[in-house]
């Protein structure tokens, strides 16, 4: 393979260049594995406190993972002791206490507002690593909005997310966001998603998987899937909206 | 990442990042006042490393080892697609007359690997745990079909032509066999073998499940039958859990139709002597009895193969402060546990069905700290000791705990120099007990050879320099560290007065 040759498929074959074939003949089709619709939201609550508290003892001081606990536990985003922040957890608490203001509206009022694009903006491309904290947030915010059927949240925000990533991000993570949009992530997030939503609980295996994932890109994408998670598990406790 | 983590550790460093040149992050370091105009021109697609040193002599040069570290890796990635196949197919074609494949892939997918080597033609050696039994016994059965091994899962050692695969020690090619439902049980035997002056044709593991119901011993049977004619084989030995009840016939009748001299460890499990077929309680049994069984020469179980050294130095601990507490055994080596448990039992009053206990205010425990509980994302303990560093020292604070009872096991996949932090904390607990005025004994025994790359001697050195008895063998460890704790066993054990 050589800068510029031409890359394309046959339908069972992708082909790099003259020499290079790969068959996806005989290979199956990865279908995430979708949470059961929890029928006890104290159940759910419970597994975010467990989870939360988990995250507490074992969440690192990189990238976003400082924030998780918070999110799970339904604290306020602004009682963040800013001394305790790193430069990058200071630069993403607006636009994540925005975020999680549009998601609560969309869930609890019905009404999808525009996205508050000036703040919001900031959290593309936003970090360390080659999927940047910031999109990786947004990557387990999609997946969970999706997974929990926020079906319209999740159209929403990726219509107004995707036209800016193609500028704000490099191309693998925009690719990850424009699978995200779909509602695929990687493996251990849905695991995790799943976990959380089913009645015994969210194992330390869950966990063990998205730690995996980069070096705090789990992290990162567990922030936007807890934000997600706790509220719609406020809303099914108050015997809200049904997101379908 | 890497890279800049291995940046921030240099001395004059305050941090160092690294991160794509997206617009949100070029105002970011703008905000924090590290912006220059060069990082300005970036786009999305580039890599900006940021360092904070503490003069710029220091930053240039951090800056220099991060473009050659990077260098480095895109080179040695370039050198690692060249050179290793990642694929079974490819790897084939790299060595057309393999024909074995070891496998070690997450256990979800180490059946599909697997079945795709049989079907090649290769013998596997599955490392890979946690495959569902189902998918066990259709290899196991694919294997069979086609006259194939089917080693594992959860195979951790093997010796095939002289060449260890797995977890192994270096041991001498000689004329004893071994089939074995586990990786460190295996170890133990071979390396006893290598002390008594013996060598092993082949070590077949055939994984922990084999003789269980479902999986119906296919594997033990057919690595029986292959090392009972095997010409360069004379004597075998069977290292196992009990078998399940339903296996229990058949394999008799197999052992009974070896007709070489063998010997069968399934640990808890006992039958009478039956024409050459002699069953035993230990590992260090197995070992022994094989060497003695084969050569004719009568063999009988004891509880220490030299017990005037161990009456000495039982004797010489007497003399000073016994040790209050009980028996705490932090294990590596989940069969060598597995073994202590079962002496204990024995022995050692209040050691419950767990391998814990509480009588009379002492208890006793001995912890497998390769299982799933402990080495959950992180090493095995065999590799990483920091688990059981931590496990030691929080003994020497615990009034509760008067005799460490610990495992060392050598060779390749083990950790480069392990007696180094086993010696360390060793010291540092009993110092902590002595300072509160208590006394913590330490009772060890190391699984290896003379040549196993750590160096067995240095080892046992380092071990006894920390204060530890090292003791020939895990079982008479066990039973030495029961004797601290209980002196009036010395009568059974060491037929003497107590």
């Amino acid at each position: 393979v050589y800068p510029g040759a031409a890359a394309g498929h046959d339908g069972t074959v992708f082909h790099l260049g003259p020499n290079l074939g790969i068959s996806w003949a005989g290979a199956g089709v990865w279908r995430p594995t979708v949470p059961g619709r929890p029928n006890d939201p104290a159940a759910l609550v419970r597994n975010l406190d467990m989870l939360a508290d988990r995250v507490l003892r074992l969440a690192p001081a990189d990238g976003l993972a400082p924030l998780v606990p918070r999110l799970l536990d339904d604290a306020p985003l602004q009682a963040f002791r800013r001394k305790t922040g790193s430069a990058l957890v200071l630069a993403a608490l607006p636009a994540v206490a925005t975020l999680q203001r549009w998601i609560a509206s969309a869930m609890t009022s019905g009404s999808l507002s525009t996205v508050p694009a000036s703040s919001l903006e900031r959290l593309i491309g936003l970090g360390p690593g080659l999927t940047p904290s910031g999109d990786d947030c947004f990557i387990g915010t999609l997946v969970a909005l999706r997974s929990l059927g926020w079906q319209r949240a999740a159209d929403v925000l990726a219509a107004w997310l995707l036209p800016r990533a193609r500028h704000r991000t490099h191309t693998i993570s925009y690719a990850h966001l424009a699978c995200a949009a779909k509602g695929e992530g990687a493996a251990a997030l849905h695991d995790t998603l799943c976990a959380l939503c089913s009645p015994d609980g969210a194992g330390p295996g869950a966990l063990a998987a998205l730690e995996s994932i980069g070096h705090s890109s789990g992290w990162d994408a567990l922030a936007g899937l807890a934000l997600v998670t706790r509220l719609h598990a406020t809303v099914l406790s108050a015997g809200g909206n049904d997101p379908a | 990442m890497q890279v800049a983590a291995q940046i921030r550790a240099r001395p004059g460093i305050r941090q160092a990042a690294a991160f794509m040149g997206t617009p949100s992050n070029r105002d970011l370091l703008g905000e924090a006042g590290l912006s220059t105009p060069d990082d300005q021109r970036a786009r999305p697609e580039d890599l900006i490393l940021a360092v904070d040193a503490e003069t710029d002599a220091v930053a240039e040069a951090a800056l220099a080892t991060a473009r050659q570290l990077i260098l480095e890796r895109r080179r040695a990635a370039e050198t690692a697609a060249t050179a290793r196949p990642r694929t079974l197919d490819s790897a084939l074609r790299m060595m057309p007359r393999a024909n074995l494949a070891a496998i070690s892939v997450p256990g979800q997918h180490a059946a599909f690997e697997a079945m795709r080597a049989l079907k090649r033609g290769l013998h596997v050696f599955l490392f890979s745990d946690n495959v569902p039994l189902q998918d066990e016994i259709e290899l196991k059965r694919e294997a069979l079909r086609r006259g194939l091994f089917c080693m594992g899962p959860d195979c951790g050692t093997a010796y095939v032509n002289g060449t260890g695969i797995g977890f192994y020690n270096v041991i001498p090619r000689g004329r004893i066999g071994c089939v074995a439902a586990s990786g460190t049980g295996l170890q133990a035997v071979a390396s006893r073998l290598a002390a008594l002056g013996e060598g092993i044709s082949y070590g077949i593991g055939v994984g922990g499940r084999d003789l269980s119901e479902g999986v119906g011993g296919m594997m033990t049977f057919f690595a029986l039958e292959a090392l009972g004619s095997d010409p360069s084989t004379e004597a075998i030995v069977l290292i196992s859990k009990p078998p399940h009840p339903s296996v229990l016939p058949k394999l008799k009748t197999a052992l009974r139709g070896l007709g070489k001299p063998t010997v069968v460890c399934c640990l808890g499990a006992s039958s009478p002597e039956e024409g050459r077929v002699r069953w035993v309680g230990q590992l260090d049994a197995a070992a022994d009895a094989v060497t003695n069984l084969h050569c004719g020469r009568a063999w009988t179980p004891r509880p220490f193969n030299d017990p005037e050294t161990i009456r000495a130095r039982f004797a010489e601990i007497r003399r000073q402060q016994a040790p209050a507490g009980g028996i705490l055994g932090l294990f590596t080596g989940g069969t060598l546990a597995y073994e202590a448990q079962l002496i204990l039992k024995e022995l050692v009053h209040g050691l419950g069905p767990e391998g814990c206990g509480d009588v009379e205010g002492i208890s006793h425990r001995v912890l497998d700290l390769g299982d799933d509980e402990y080495t959950r994302s992180r090493p095995h303990p065999m590799i990483d000791p920091q688990i059981r560093t931590e496990l030691i020292l929080e003994a020497g604070r615990s009034p509760k705990v008067g005799v460490l009872l610990l495992d060392l096991v050598l060779g390749h996949g083990a950790h480069p120099d392990p007696a180094a932090s086993l010696a360390a904390a060793i010291r540092e607990a009993r110092a902590t007990a002595q300072a509160a005025g208590r006394r913590v004994l330490a009772v060890a025994s190391v699984v290896g050879t003379a040549g196993d790359p750590q160096n067995l001697q240095a080892q046992v050195r380092q071990l006894a320099d920390a204060g530890a008895e090292v003791i020939p063998t895990n079982a008479e460890a066990t039973r030495f560290a029961a004797l601290l704790v209980r002196p009036e066993l010395s009568h059974v054990l060491l037929e003497t007065r107590p």
